[in-house]
């Protein structure tokens, strides 16, 4: 299918409101979704995102607001016409069927003539490493290959857009690894539009075009992976994401005559750019690995005692006593063991500053733009 | 789903509708008789809603003197069977479909209980005991007929209760099964450890958990024994009455079946057993597909 | 008593009782079925006149016998049709929430919960000459229908069987509908999701998964139906002349009218070998359940 505009957007959701029985599960979300990209909404479970996805595929009807695809609402058309192709969590292969019957429901559903029907059944199966299964039973595959069935009975009625909802949370680790790998490669061959579905933040990070963070019925954030991961814009996202925790310390920002300063228990009066906000108590949030640690003193550093080593494998953790808080701090493996004297500083370009009355983020380095 | 057609939804519920009439007609038609004079029971066009209801049927069937005056007006001869009281059929059915299933749910949940957690008898034990269900009873009931006239169990109460117990004790073997199935074998072993016999073990941490399912399993074959016929009819000569039987009896030899009475009879003998039916809604689909099939 | 192991103490009231009442009379049966005993003879069962296998010879040869057997089976694979579709249909209605449903159920499984006998009496009643169906069918073609259901050699089995289908479509009903909510749902989301239409979905995805309960359903329906008794005895006692017999109805009117002790004990070994046969090939499905 070639669409005129390549940047078109394929999907919008508009105001997106759900109520189940008072209980509000969507809050107004928003959301474009351009032709070939593809987007994450990650959140923990019981944050509305599957919520989202039933009612883009139809199965729930909005309490207000709208779908559209294509420019065009379709939140009064059913189901079955929204030609939107979902892979569901449990893969859902009619366990009854062999898996060509599998493949070939929905081209038997939209009456698409015979030939083609097999030709494009073949050209999936091959895609997706499924010839040698064709004749097994759809109760008689693995977890994998219900996986690549599942894709293949979506991919194979070239949906305008699809829709995945967790589904490799019944995977274990080293086939999640291998699947992400193959799964956006299908998806950028195939230019496909893919909403997926996870709490998992490295599935996410490592297919999205886009991540959509959603929180308690919101959706807190859109943007790439990157700006994500280093420009939170809310306490909630800067906490989701990340592997350690984002380390959390109390700081201070106040003014003198020519400059104005940030304070934290151990590094004082780092300067901050002018005119970058008002003073007061916030929340300094610095990543593990943005952190310089030396075993000598440097320029801007402090002295810190190790106080635990965690081992992560290629990395190891040290949990640091930073003023009377604990600080956790990325290392090459075999830098330093517990109790070992080390000196840290960070950069400010690196820092999240957490508005505590709000929970809302402020980037200390954009500050040139607003001034 | 949401967005299926209005008129599709009108159908649906029409044919629903259609569906809940046509169950509950003959039950109407049934109480709607047993409030009709006797000149209503069976006129031409019939009468679908009487304008003179009349209590005349009930008393008929509680009441032998009613019941004699009404035999004399009709024909002048009196006929034994419409005379005898429904008193006395309800204690008969009272009498032998309580100890029936007491009988039949105690033996029940002993070899149900056995089955599951010694596997007893084997992998295919447990069928012997639905073979039972599957002869139909009158196959059995010519030789029972010269059994129970050796024993004198003829026309006892007894010879009915040994009767409904064999013949419920598939249900309740394998409904019960199914319910101690639920019932992890860890918890009696957690007793054991501490010190209680096996038996005690049962008694004190399985049955416990199973009461419900042993009750529903009770009033499932009450049901059973209560709404009885074949063996009432055959293993009885009038000293036992069962109301199955009392509700056929309402014959006289001059006016052919006696509508009005036998709706009566029929209203008041059936309300005890939908009534528990409707408790036990829950598990009457495990009860008769012996457990095969759970909600 | 106190060498038997305690698992075997356990069964032993529910097999001594299933001894005494099945086990001890078919052997009873055997011996009756090999004699002419007829009570009315004034000969005790046991001096009755040894007959070899001369009863079996004539069933072989009685109609009566041999059309109570097929119209059994008529009526066993025609209500049982016609239950599970009626069923089925209804129970796909019952699927998505809408209110008044549980009551709507209540009410339709209303029949299965009614004394069989007194469900009988009321089709007596819908099925008299002056009976409402035929008030009915007057009403509706406008002229005089007094229609002796009852007494034609033919149409008496349509009130029987309708009695039947009336009382457990219900548990029916309740099975499929059982069946239907345990269906995995994701699996017919997958088929509208895929474009599927609503009849392609019924009978590609649902009705497969649904067969191990329909084959229950059908089953233990089956062994009921083939015992049918209550119904017949209300409605005609296989009359008139034995048209609306079915096996239960001949063998009682064999055994406690016509009092032929010894042949209809021919007949019911016959049906007992016959049934015990056909019903441990058709057990299977409960097997795999149980």
């Amino acid at each position: 299918m070639i669409q005129s505009n390549a940047n078109a957007i394929k999907l919008e959701i508009r105001d997106l409101r759900k109520v189940f029985d008072g209980a509000e599960a969507v809050k107004g979300s928003n959301l474009t979704l351009k032709r070939g990209e593809f987007l994450s909404l990650l959140g923990p479970s019981g944050c509305g995102k599957s919520t989202t996805l039933a009612l883009i595929a139809g199965f729930l009807e909005p309490t207000s607001g709208e779908v559209l695809i294509d420019g065009n609402p379709i939140t009064h058309i059913p189901v079955q016409k929204r030609r939107i192709g979902l892979v569901f969590q449990d893969y859902a292969i009619f366990t009854k069927l062999s898996v060509k019957q599998n493949l070939l429901f929905g081209l038997e559903a939209q009456k698409v003539r015979r030939v083609e029907r097999e030709k494009s059944v073949a050209e999936f199966a091959e895609k997706l490493g499924l010839n040698g299964l064709m004749n097994n039973r759809g109760s008689d595959l693995n977890m994998s290959e219900m996986q690549r069935v599942a894709l293949a009975r979506v991919l194979v009625t070239k949906p305008e857009l699809l829709l995945l909802d967790e589904p490799m949370s019944n995977l274990d680790a080293a086939l999640r690894a291998s699947l992400r790998g193959e799964l956006k490669q299908i998806q950028k061959d195939l230019e496909q539009t893919v909403l997926y579905v996870t709490h998992d933040q490295i599935e996410a990070m490592s297919m999205s075009d886009q991540i959509a963070v959603m929180n308690n019925g919101n959706i807190l954030q859109i943007d790439s992976p990157e700006d994500i991961y280093r420009r939170p814009q809310s306490r909630f996202v800067a906490e989701f994401i990340g592997e350690p925790l984002i380390n959390m310390m109390s700081c201070e920002v106040f003014s003198t005559s020519d400059a104005l300063l940030l304070s934290t228990q151990a590094h004082k009066e780092m300067r901050l750019q002018r005119g970058w906000g008002e003073s007061g108590k916030y929340l300094l949030g610095i990543r593990s690995h943005h952190i310089t640690v030396e075993h000598e003193p440097f320029s801007g550093s402090v002295g810190v005692i190790v106080k635990l080593v965690e081992n992560y494998g290629s990395e190891h953790v040290l949990h640091v006593i930073y003023g009377d808080e604990s600080m956790t701090v990325m290392v090459s493996p075999g830098f330093a063991r517990e109790g070992d004297n080390v000196h840290v500083a960070f950069d400010l370009k690196d820092v999240s500053l957490v508005d505590p009355a709000t929970d809302q983020i402020h980037h200390p380095d954009k500050l040139d733009e607003t001034a | 789903m949401h967005q299926t057609k209005i008129w599709v939804t009108v159908l649906k519920r029409t044919a629903v509708i259609i569906a809940a009439i046509i169950a509950f007609f003959p039950i109407y038609w049934l109480i709607a008789t047993s409030f009709k004079p006797f000149e209503e029971w069976a006129s031409w066009p019939p009468i679908w809603l009487t304008d003179n209801p009349t209590l005349q049927n009930y008393r008929i069937v509680f009441f032998p003197d009613m019941a004699r005056e009404f035999a004399t007006q009709q024909s002048g001869s009196l006929d034994y069977k419409v005379s005898g009281s429904a008193w006395k059929a309800f204690k008969g059915s009272a009498i032998i479909s309580i100890v029936a299933t007491f009988f039949s749910v105690t033996f029940g949940t002993l070899a149900a209980y056995s089955i599951v957690r010694f596997n007893t008898g084997g992998k295919n034990y447990p069928f012997q005991f639905l073979t039972v269900r599957m002869v139909p009873p009158i196959a059995v009931v010519v030789p029972m007929v010269v059994l129970f006239s050796i024993l004198k169990l003829s026309d006892t109460y007894f010879g009915l209760i040994l009767a409904y117990t064999a013949f419920t004790l598939p249900f309740s073997i394998w409904m019960i099964r199914s319910f101690i199935d639920d019932v992890p074998a860890e918890l009696e072993g957690v007793a054991m450890i501490h010190g209680m016999t096996q038996l005690r073990a049962f008694l004190t941490v399985t049955l416990p958990l199973v009461k419900g399912g042993i009750l529903s399993t009770a009033l499932f074959i009450f049901i059973l024994n209560w709404s009885e016929f074949l063996f009432a009819l055959v293993l009885t000569a009038g000293n036992v009455v069962t109301v199955t039987l009392q509700v056929a009896n309402y014959v006289s030899a001059s006016s052919g079946k006696l509508y009005g009475v036998q709706a009566a009879m029929g209203t008041v003998s059936t309300l005890p057993v939908i009534l528990f039916g409707y408790l036990i809604q829950r598990h009457i689909v495990r009860g008769l597909t012996f457990g095969a099939v759970k909600r | 008593m106190s060498r038997i192991p305690f698992n075997v103490r356990l069964v032993l009231p529910a097999q001594l009782t299933i001894m005494a009442v099945v086990v001890v009379p078919t052997l009873i049966l055997i011996w009756l079925a090999l004699t002419d005993w007829q009570p009315t003879q004034n000969v005790a069962w046991f001096n009755a006149s040894f007959n070899w296998f001369w009863n079996f010879y004539d069933l072989w040869y009685d109609e009566r016998f041999v059309n109570s057997l097929i119209r059994t089976l008529f009526v066993v694979v025609f209500c049982i049709m016609v239950e599970l579709i009626l069923a089925l249909g209804l129970a796909l209605f019952f699927m998505d929430e809408w209110p008044w449903r549980k009551l709507a159920v209540s009410i339709i499984i209303l029949p299965m919960m009614i004394i069989p006998v007194d469900a009988a009496n009321a089709f007596f009643m819908l099925f008299n000459d002056h009976g409402p169906i035929n008030h009915l069918i007057s009403l509706v073609t406008g002229q005089l229908f007094e229609f002796s259901w009852l007494s034609h050699p033919t149409w008496a089995m349509v009130p029987i069987m309708m009695a039947e289908i009336w009382q457990w479509t219900p548990l029916m009903f309740l099975l499929m509908l059982t069946g239907l909510m345990n269906l995995p749902e994701n699996q017919i989301r997958a088929a509208i999701s895929l474009g599927a239409s609503p009849a392609r979905i019924f009978f590609k995805v649902m009705f497969p998964l649904l067969l191990p309960v329909i084959s229950i359903a059908v089953v233990i329906r089956a062994i009921e139906t083939f015992k049918i008794f209550d119904p017949v005895y209300i409605l005609t006692r296989g009359q008139p002349g034995g048209a609306t017999e079915t096996i239960s109805m001949y063998m009682y009117n064999g055994a406690f009218v016509y009092f032929r002790m010894g042949y209809i004990a021919a007949a019911a070994l016959l049906v007992l070998a016959v049934v015990v046969s056909i019903c441990l090939v058709l057990a299977k499905p409960l097997r795999k359940h149980g």
